[in-house]
């Protein structure tokens, strides 16, 4: 019998490999959860921040990736090796980092201000690394949330040179994450 | 920045991709017909090739190239989704064939030729060749998996080497007067195993993600 997910999930994302943003926008937003779980089950140990940057690592790399599911092969096994595959790269990349637990200061420190969970820093961080329309582009749609075609207004492009700048961002982004991880 | 904001800029990226296999077919086939070209400005088949139809020994120098590209090709495209298995048994066809060939050459060849059969003429312009003749199938395969997604990019790299290599001496095969298996085994393999080490080396490069 297979988990109740699966068809809903696949259904998503054939309708989004055909182009449906809303579809695959819903894709995302349901796969997002059981993610964070698996990421929280997997590296708990590494602090809530940096498990919502593999989280964030993953949604990215499904993203990119989203070609090489096949729509007649169950989805959830493709999910959950990119997810796994981007755990082990961070665990790669955390073996060569000195990390020191911050609950061992924690009477010497001032409590931090509540932040929001989901908020995690590391692409930010590599978006300044982008080169300047890229940056531009990927901070507008990504942090102000704007659209595509007022995107394009507000910085005299095409849709169509948006969209191709927003997805060469998206790909420079993941390439910046990986060296970072390296 | 937040996940709910990465998600919305992820739909919004969200035009149709082209699928895999789309983006081998091109790539093979301009592979291919690059390394044709270099075969007919290079090489050219050789003069004799006709009357050397007639020996099995020929057939199988060039079907064990054709069985390892195909084999490397299959274990290629299963280890560049995610979630596959490697399927190394698609590898089998090609030794298998030469290991064969190999018993029944010596059989057929009196142990004083044995030396000679394998040194050949032209070891080291195989040596040469068989790499030279595979380089655009490689270039483009691995420009090609660039776009998958393997989650052990040194594997993958080292498939593409030996298909590529299957191309490069597949062509070979037709210009080279060496034909016993000896000369196959040793000097085809020698070159196909080189190129699938260099494979290994630029896969784990660059077949990361």
């Amino acid at each position: 019998m297979a988990h109740p997910d699966e068809e809903v999930w696949a259904g998503m994302l054939r309708d989004a490999l055909a182009g449906d943003e809303t579809r695959y926008r819903s894709f995302l937003e349901a796969i997002t959860p059981p993610l964070r779980r698996l990421v929280a089950v997997r590296a708990g140990g590494m602090g809530a921040a940096e498990c919502e940057d593999i989280l964030q690592d993953t949604l990215l790399a499904v993203h990119l990736k989203r070609h090489t599911w096949r729509t007649d092969e169950p989805i959830r096994p493709w999910l959950f090796a990119i997810a796994r595959y981007k755990i082990v790269d961070a665990f790669r990349a955390r073996g060569r980092r000195v990390t020191i637990d911050i609950a061992d200061f924690a009477e010497t420190l001032p409590a931090p201000p509540e932040e929001d969970p989901t908020d995690a820093g590391d692409i930010e961080r590599v978006i300044g690394h982008l080169d300047d329309r890229s940056a531009k582009i990927v901070r507008a749609i990504g942090i102000e949330g704007v659209g595509i075609a007022e995107t394009g207004e507000r910085f005299g492009m095409s849709e169509g040179a948006v969209r191709v700048a927003l997805h060469r961002g998206l790909k420079k982004l993941a390439a910046l994450r990986r060296s970072m991880l390296e | 920045m937040k996940t709910d904001q990465l998600i919305a800029m992820l739909a919004r990226d969200g035009a149709p991709r082209r699928p895999l296999r789309d983006t081998f077919c091109l790539a093979s086939a301009a592979g291919l017909a690059v390394a044709l070209v270099v075969f007919f400005v290079i090489y050219g088949f050789r003069p004799d090739l006709a009357a050397a139809s007639g020996d099995i020994r020929l057939w199988v120098k060039i079907a064990t190239p054709v069985l390892l590209a195909a084999g490397a090709g299959l274990a290629m495209a299963a280890t560049l989704r995610p979630e596959s298995h490697a399927r190394r048994m698609a590898l089998i066809a090609a030794p298998l064939l030469i290991s064969l060939a190999v018993i029944g050459e010596l059989f057929a060849l009196p142990a004083a030729q044995w030396g000679s059969a394998l040194v050949g003429d032209n070891a080291v312009k195989c040596l040469v060749s068989i790499p030279l003749l595979a380089a655009a199938p490689f270039i483009a395969l691995m420009q090609a998996a660039r776009s998958g997604a393997s989650t052990r990019p040194a594997l993958t790299g080292a498939v593409i080497g030996l298909a590529a290599a299957g191309c490069g001496a597949a062509l070979y095969a037709l210009f080279c007067p060496d034909d016993s298996p000896l000369f196959v085994a040793t000097w085809y393999s020698l070159a196909a195993l080189g190129m699938a080490g260099i494979g290994a080396l630029v896969g784990q490069r660059w077949l990361r993600w």
